[in-house]
């Protein structure tokens, strides 16, 4: 692929980061790399530039996921399976989580869009312009 | 003329946009606010998990999980969660979204005298804003799909406001790790960016653990 192409693709990605309300993870700036501790930071290249924009969208999306949402609760459910034997008739298990105001509720997490065929398609991408 | 992968990779681009609605008329922006409370869910299961592992139990106080839009003191009525040692010792509480007191809360009357810390694990009895005395654990939570160095120098600076540098002191919680802090709180900076890992070692000299927490 070349450069050319590969700048079209990186223009395209601009509509996701604005779906997510950040456009500026796109900006070129925060994508450099240094060789060593010794170096200065310089550009990376653009194949490697659109593969970490790439890798930045998925991460974004990861955090607007509903099976992040059931990762956690799912990983609380693990923490409470070692309470102590004492306790464990007793214990309250969250079923849901919400952001809220005050006690008004703004907005509850199992709302929240599965987003797991867009972060696939997200690490697929990053393995074709990898392998190329 | 475009190549065959050029267009493969057009293709898939289009179908991620349609996965998330971007090719819906009148689709509004997914409120940023939204990924940053997620993350800090993300984190607090991972919290505990990690006290589950240091032998505490837990005891929510609702069934609701409620994250606040803002930081501010501690209420009573506050969802928590009890960290419990043993059958019944309630040895702190988990909060979310608090503002913590600095060392200089005596000599200091505007607001640089409390900072925002995302998750924190205080002593049972803290109400109000917690003190860095009543500070067992706090978490700063960085949902930045890119990992910036500002955000080490931000954990330093909140590092340094809780505690004196110390040669090594025992945390209060069970299995913690010698911090090099007085009071001897632990912090966090919790990150998704596998980048923010290329940055670790100059944080613990002052016992600010750099994680890499990304679901």
């Amino acid at each position: 692929m070349t450069d050319e192409e590969l700048l079209e693709i990186e223009l395209e990605l601009i509509p996701l980061a604005q779906r997510f309300g950040v456009p500026e993870i796109l900006d070129d700036s925060l994508y450099r790399v240094r060789d060593s501790i010794e170096t200065a930071e310089m550009p990376l290249s653009t194949r490697m530039r659109v593969v970490e924009k790439i890798r930045a969208l998925e991460r974004l999306l990861s955090i607007h996921d509903l099976n992040t949402y059931h990762l956690a609760i799912g990983n609380i459910e693990l923490a409470m399976q070692n309470s102590h034997p004492d306790l464990a008739s007793q214990i309250r298990v969250p079923i849901r989580a919400v952001v809220s105001d005050d006690d008004t509720e703004l907005f509850a997490f199992e709302n929240l869009l599965d987003l797991s065929e867009a972060r696939e398609l997200l690490r697929s991408l990053v393995l074709d312009l990898e392998e190329q | 003329m475009a190549t065959l992968n050029s267009v493969k990779a057009k293709l898939k681009i289009k179908a991620i946009l349609a996965a998330v609605g971007v090719s819906k008329a009148g689709v509004k922006p997914v409120a940023t606010m939204t990924g940053g409370k997620l993350y800090e869910l993300f984190v607090l299961s991972n919290l505990m998990l990690h006290l589950a592992a240091r032998g505490y139990s837990f005891q929510f106080s609702s069934a609701t999980i409620a994250f606040k839009t803002g930081g501010g003191p501690i209420k009573s009525t506050d969802f928590h969660v009890d960290v419990i040692e043993g059958a019944t010792k309630v040895v702190g509480k988990i909060f979310t979204d608090v503002e913590v007191r600095t060392l200089g809360l005596n000599h200091i009357s505007d607001y640089s005298q409390y900072h925002e810390t995302d998750i924190v694990v205080v002593t049972p009895s803290t109400i109000g804003f917690p003190t860095p005395q009543e500070l067992l654990l706090g978490i700063e939570c960085k949902a930045t799909a890119k990992f910036l160095k500002s955000h080490v120098r931000e954990a330093l600076g909140r590092r340094r406001a809780l505690s004196y540098l110390h040669h090594g002191l025992l945390t209060k919680l069970n299995g913690g790790p010698v911090v090099h802090a007085n009071p001897p709180s632990e912090y966090w900076l919790a990150f998704i960016d596998p980048t923010g890992k290329n940055y670790v070692q100059g944080p613990a000299m002052f016992s600010v653990e750099l994680i890499h927490l990304q679901p």
